[in-house]
């Protein structure tokens, strides 16, 4: 049992998020300094350029993974969209995080079993992706169609753009990423080379309803588990 | 209702007007430049604008805060008019205006275009119409100014232009010679209108080539301009010229450009030439400040004045009678229309039958062509064939123009250009609409048009 491991993120989810991950910090950067003024025209207006070409990159992985992964893009979608009463409950006590890292004691002590993504999680994850399709329409819509789609919303998709991209960028940072580093062993799994599995009882742990209802065995002993979606 | 936005604006500084040099770049000395202008804190970098240039004259890429080349604008406020940020102004004459208005030695005229009735009360909310005519000089008065209506001005524009027009097809189409067909020899068909100061500087900055075709007919503006500060001063007024302030309130920021060009002075001239003034007077204009329908509504606004609330009664004066041909002229098509039935009734010696020629006033499609057959009185009634072409929206279709008729010169007679896409009511100094965007316009079901 100790030496037991569940597949968590298989290659393609590997590689979508890391590309995401990169490509989305570079347009972040490249976005604010050209926004608020921060360096000379010559070079916003090569930043700008810089920008566009990643934008490039960025949505080609994502439509990549949405359309040559769409099975996992949706078991994706699907483990996020679903929100059972366990799910609610996460929110008594935010999953006991303010308990264990900030010692406040809010909540109750016991926390409701998790599926493959915490409450929390399925928030998160659902709004980033909600903002990486909203920031690629968007985008694209504010590149090629500016003069055609009028005022009010050029402004509106103007605003979304920039202001979703820096609360989008605030959350992944401010939170996300901290969060991440404290559940090191999928951390670990996300960026280690080869396989993204993490040990069972992590699994069993953090996501006991996952461990439970979605996974299978494919062979014993130190071998991964496999999801059987 | 569409709502409307405010308009950023700024006074002329001492350099608007050019230093001592004769030439700086695209403008003589006077003419006024940098009426539109770009703030560098506000403009985004979307570019949208560069879009509804017609000269290409916003500078900047996506990102990075864009700005006109004085050289290249031709002062038609398309830009202000179209980009969502509100990150474009306006050179303004409006403190210079509430002065005159406060000094007492000045006789101050509103000299308003047909195009900014309908603007000014949608400025206070209304609907197109609440503001009548008569609400509208009321306004004027209550806040000091004297009235003077262009549209009578725009009816001797028409008769000039129809005049000439008559004359070129003499010459070129008819082949006449004659001491009074001389001047026209020099300027061959197609005959272009000239109303349009921002068509007019287009063509002289960037199609030279052109400029022997255009009318000299001046802009109504620019011919009330004169008649009032010699005529109107002497038989109606009966004021010195040289207190008159003549301000004009129209729908089009090119008008502010117009008014400063040197050759507006022939008030001035004629009065000098005819000792009606001191010959050591310095030369004036004869259109002093130019104001936007937005600047007026701004001026009414600053002294209380809501027109729409005023009474719709009061007596016909002098300066406003005027007939139907020139209340179209604000419409594309507008002025063609108004000069061709003219030249029609002297060409042909009978009114056009249809008066409305609506395949020329359009406003859907961008370039609108049109055969009027007219029958010749002076040829026993033979026919001939007068083409015309209306252009409208400058900023895509004058390269076209200019194409078509670099390969067949003898496509058109006659070529009405108006820089702004549907003519004047949708000019750079009409109140701006916080929703949409005239390229969608023609696009749009009737019912959600503006
Ligand atoms: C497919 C993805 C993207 C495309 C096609 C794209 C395209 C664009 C375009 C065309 C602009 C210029 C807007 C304008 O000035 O009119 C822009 C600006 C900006 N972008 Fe993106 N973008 C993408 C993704 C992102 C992402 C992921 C972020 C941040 C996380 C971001 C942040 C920004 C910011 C802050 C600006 C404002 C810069 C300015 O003032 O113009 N963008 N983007
Ligand atoms: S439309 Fe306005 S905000 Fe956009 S580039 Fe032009 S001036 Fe700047
Ligand atoms: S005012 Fe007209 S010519 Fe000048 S920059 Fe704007 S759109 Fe171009
Ligand atoms: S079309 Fe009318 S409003 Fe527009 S620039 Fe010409 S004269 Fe001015």
């Amino acid at each position: 049992m100790a030496n037991e491991r569940v597949l968590k993120f298989p290659m393609s989810e590997k590689m979508f998020h890391n590309i995401n991950m990169v490509t989305w910090m570079i347009l972040a950067v490249t976005g604010m300094m050209i926004y608020f003024k921060t360096v000379d025209a010559t070079t916003a207006s090569l930043l700008m350029d810089f920008h566009i070409g990643i934008a490039i990159v960025f949505t080609l992985n994502f439509i990549g993974f949405a359309v040559i992964n769409a099975d996992r893009f949706f078991l994706m979608l699907r483990n996020l969209l679903i929100w059972d009463a366990d799910t609610f409950a996460w929110f008594k006590n935010f999953g006991g995080y303010p308990r264990r890292l900030l010692g406040i004691p809010f909540g109750p002590e016991e926390v409701a079993p998790q599926g493959r993504f915490n409450a929390g999680q399925k928030f998160t994850y659902l709004f980033f992706i909600f903002m990486i399709f909203g920031l690629i329409v968007t985008g694209w819509l504010l590149y090629f169609m500016a003069p055609v789609l009028g005022k009010t919303t050029m402004v509106y998709f103007f605003n979304f753009h920039v202001w979703g991209s820096i609360i989008a960028t605030a959350m992944a940072v401010g939170a996300h990423l901290p969060l991440a580093l404290i559940n090191i062993e999928d951390f670990k799994a996300m960026f280690r080379f080869g396989a993204g599995d993490v040990p069972l009882e992590d699994a069993m742990h953090h996501a006991p309803k996952w461990v439970e209802n979605d996974l299978v065995k494919v062979s014993t002993l130190e071998q991964p588990l496999k999801a059987h979606h | 209702m569409s709502e409307v936005s405010k308009v950023r604006t700024f006074p002329p500084s001492k350099e608007s007007w050019g230093g001592d040099a004769a030439f700086d770049g695209t403008h003589r000395k006077g003419e006024l430049r940098g009426i539109i202008k770009i703030n560098q804190d506000n403009c985004v970098g979307c570019d949208t604008c560069t879009a509804f240039c017609p000269t290409e004259a916003i500078k900047g890429t996506l990102g990075v805060a864009h700005a006109i080349s004085t050289n290249q604008c031709v002062a038609c406020g398309q830009c202000l008019v179209n980009c969502p940020f509100g990150a474009i102004e306006q050179m303004s004459f409006v403190d210079i205006v509430m002065e005159k208005l406060a000094d007492p030695k000045a006789f101050v005229v509103a000299h308003p275009s047909p195009a900014v009735r309908v603007s000014i009360a949608e400025e206070f909310g209304g609907k197109p119409g609440d503001l009548t005519v008569n609400r509208l000089y009321n306004a004027f008065e209550k806040a000091g100014f004297h009235n003077y209506d262009v549209n009578f001005a725009a009816d001797q524009t028409i008769l000039e232009e129809g005049t000439e027009f008559i004359k070129k097809v003499r010459y070129w189409v008819l082949g006449e010679r004659g001491e009074d067909l001389e001047h026209v020899a020099h300027h061959p068909l197609p005959h272009f209108t000239s109303c349009c100061p921002a068509w007019v500087k287009n063509a002289e900055t960037f199609h030279p080539e052109l400029i022997p075709h255009i009318s000299g007919a001046k802009s109504p503006i620019q011919m009330g301009g004169p008649l009032a500060k010699t005529w109107a001063a002497e038989f109606v007024w009966k004021k010195d010229p040289r207190d008159i302030y003549m301000v004009s309130v129209t729908p089009c920021t090119a008008k502010i450009f117009e008014a400063s060009r040197p050759e507006f002075n022939s008030a001035y001239e004629y009065l000098k030439e005819n000792n009606k003034i001191p010959q050591d007077t310095p030369s004036f204009q004869d259109i002093d400040a130019v104001l936007t329908a937005r600047d007026a509504a701004e001026i009414f606004r600053r002294k209380g004045i809501n027109p729409l609330t005023l009474p719709d009664e009061r007596e016909m004066e002098t300066m406003n009678v005027y007939t139907g041909a020139a209340t179209i002229f604000g419409a594309s098509g507008g002025v063609m229309e108004a000069a061709l039935r003219t030249a029609y009734f002297i060409l042909s010696g009978t009114e056009l039958s249809n008066p409305d020629i609506t395949l020329v006033r359009g406003y859907e499609q961008d370039i609108v062509e049109a055969t009027i057959p007219v029958p010749l009185k002076a040829l026993n009634g033979k026919v001939i064939n007068v083409k015309v072409a209306v252009v409208n929206g400058a900023s895509r279709n004058i390269k076209e123009i200019v194409k078509r008729l670099t390969d067949d010169k003898n496509q058109y007679h006659f070529v009405e250009v108006m820089n702004c896409p549907g003519g004047c009511v949708n000019g750079g100094g009409q109140p701006v609409r916080t929703m949409g965007t005239s390229w969608l316009h023609p696009l749009l079901p009737l019912p959600l048009r503006a």
